[in-house]
């Protein structure tokens, strides 16, 4: 895994899904791009690796910008440890497993946020705001999580040379 | 294996279109897209700033090979002069509109009474619908102290929830977890505005309740402010405007629809009221 790409990637997923996105006027709806980008490492790299990067960024996330510290670490942390269930499972190029993924997961963290506000005191109209913001949301999160996938399993990884696969091949 | 490969472009296709179509359907509303200015130029500013400086200096370098006549070389300290004005023009109109901002924020907090204020400008903003908060660029070190007021050139912001040594979280009062004592301006009625939870139709907007029927008028236009009672919030800050009236579910009093006289997206400047010289909070 290309190591130093990886640091680049986190720190310009962090700044688009917290800085930009958060000013853009979408009626409350978002693609969460961070969950997109632990969710596709978690299919690719495993549980450990997601989900440490998950915590971290989701850390960072609650300390500079968030009411619940911990809240959004922890949704992260899951997912990318959840999403590494199907690591080696099923093919790189398969979009759809780290997409519906990305939908269930994003689904419960939605749910997770909604109790938590809940607790804080908020009545949100469960249907409607179902309706009106968890779907829309799941849809952009999955769409981003294709794209992002896509990202990750070219940049992120070197090329196997068929020098490389022929030598592997041999050793097994 | 084969077959997810040649379907590639067109899976990259359909997902750039379909988010091509969300974005075309939500900014449909609105006719001016200044929004789009600012979310490119955030992201192109400082690649664009490096790639320009770093061109600049190749192409510079080039020239300076070859101009070497006195013209050439006066040409080139004329334009640079240039460059150096057009520069200072764009610094001197950003530094107006920011002045222009702070003034009327200082001027609406010398309206509010004798209380002592710390301006600090917004760093960040939280995700998602469920809370709403900011980060502004003052903390512990600058008196802040969690419950105080935050406020701008238009009116009430919410509260400092969190504070570090050079930063503090402050809890907007849109988040519906939050609860504001107020008083109708016209009438003098007290009432309690809490924030509305951000679905699409109703993000960033105030419910008023606590207002009994046959006691008061509200129509709207009326303008909603801080009564003071409660001890949080200074008097006599501006909250919002009633944009609907209607009864509550059980008729027992009267419910409105506030729209906030801050625009939450486009906050930059804030003040904070630390503390009061003589009068009560």
């Amino acid at each position: 895994m290309r190591k130093w790409l990886l640091a680049v990637s986190i720190i310009v997923v962090f700044y688009l899904d917290n800085v930009l996105v958060t000013s853009l006027p979408l009626r409350g709806l978002r693609p969460d791009l961070t969950l997109a980008f632990v969710v596709s490492l978690g299919v690719l790299t495993g549980s450990v690796p997601a989900a440490a990067i998950g915590f971290g960024m989701g850390l960072a996330a609650d300390i500079f910008f968030n009411k619940i510290v911990g809240l959004t670490a922890l949704t992260y942390m899951l997912s990318g440890a959840a999403a590494g269930l199907f690591y080696r499972k099923y093919y790189a190029d398969n979009l759809i497993i780290p997409a519906a993924a990305c939908v269930v997961c994003s689904f419960i963290k939605e749910h997770v946020f909604m109790f938590a506000a809940l607790l804080k005191g908020s009545r949100p109209p469960y249907f409607k705001t179902l309706i009106s913001f968890i779907v829309p949301c799941l849809v952009l999160t999955g769409a981003f999580c294709i794209l992002m996938h896509l990202y990750c399993k070219h940049a992120l990884f070197k090329p196997l040379w068929r020098k490389e696969a022929i030598k592997l091949e041999e050793q097994v | 294996m084969k077959k997810t490969g040649s379907n590639k472009p067109v899976i990259i296709m359909i997902a750039a279109v379909v988010l091509l179509l969300v974005i075309a359907f939500f900014s449909a509303g609105s006719r001016t897209i200044p929004w789009v200015e600012n979310a490119v130029g955030s992201v192109i500013r400082p690649i664009q700033t490096f790639a320009f400086k770093a061109s600049n200096g190749i192409s510079d370098f080039v020239r300076n090979l070859f101009n070497t006549t006195d013209e050439d070389l006066e040409i080139s300290r004329l334009n640079q002069e240039l460059a150096h004005y057009e520069q200072l023009k764009l610094d001197v109109e950003e530094l107006k509109q920011e002045n222009e901002r702070l003034r009327r924020m200082l001027d609406y907090a010398g309206s509010l009474g004798d209380y002592s204020c710390t301006a600090g400008r917004v760093i960040g903003r939280s995700n998602g619908i469920w809370f709403d908060t900011l980060t502004i660029n003052i903390g512990r070190s600058s008196g802040i102290e969690p419950g105080m007021p935050v406020i701008c050139g238009d009116g009430l912001i919410g509260k400092v929830t969190d504070v570090g040594s050079g930063w503090s979280k402050v809890t907007a009062m849109i988040d519906s977890s939050v609860t504001v004592a107020a008083t109708v301006e016209r009438t003098r009625d007290n009432c309690m505005v809490r924030g509305m939870f951000s679905t699409s139709d109703t993000a960033g907007k105030l419910e008023l309740y606590y207002l009994p029927t046959g006691l008061t008028d509200l129509v709207p236009g009326d303008i909603i402010m801080t009564s003071g009672i409660g001890g949080v919030y200074p008097k006599g800050i501006k909250i919002g405007t009633v944009t609907e009236v209607m009864l509550d579910s059980d008729q027992a009093g009267i419910n409105a629809i506030v729209e906030p006289s801050v625009d939450f997206l486009h906050i930059e400047e804030v003040l904070v009221i630390t503390g009061s010289g003589g009068e009560a909070q």
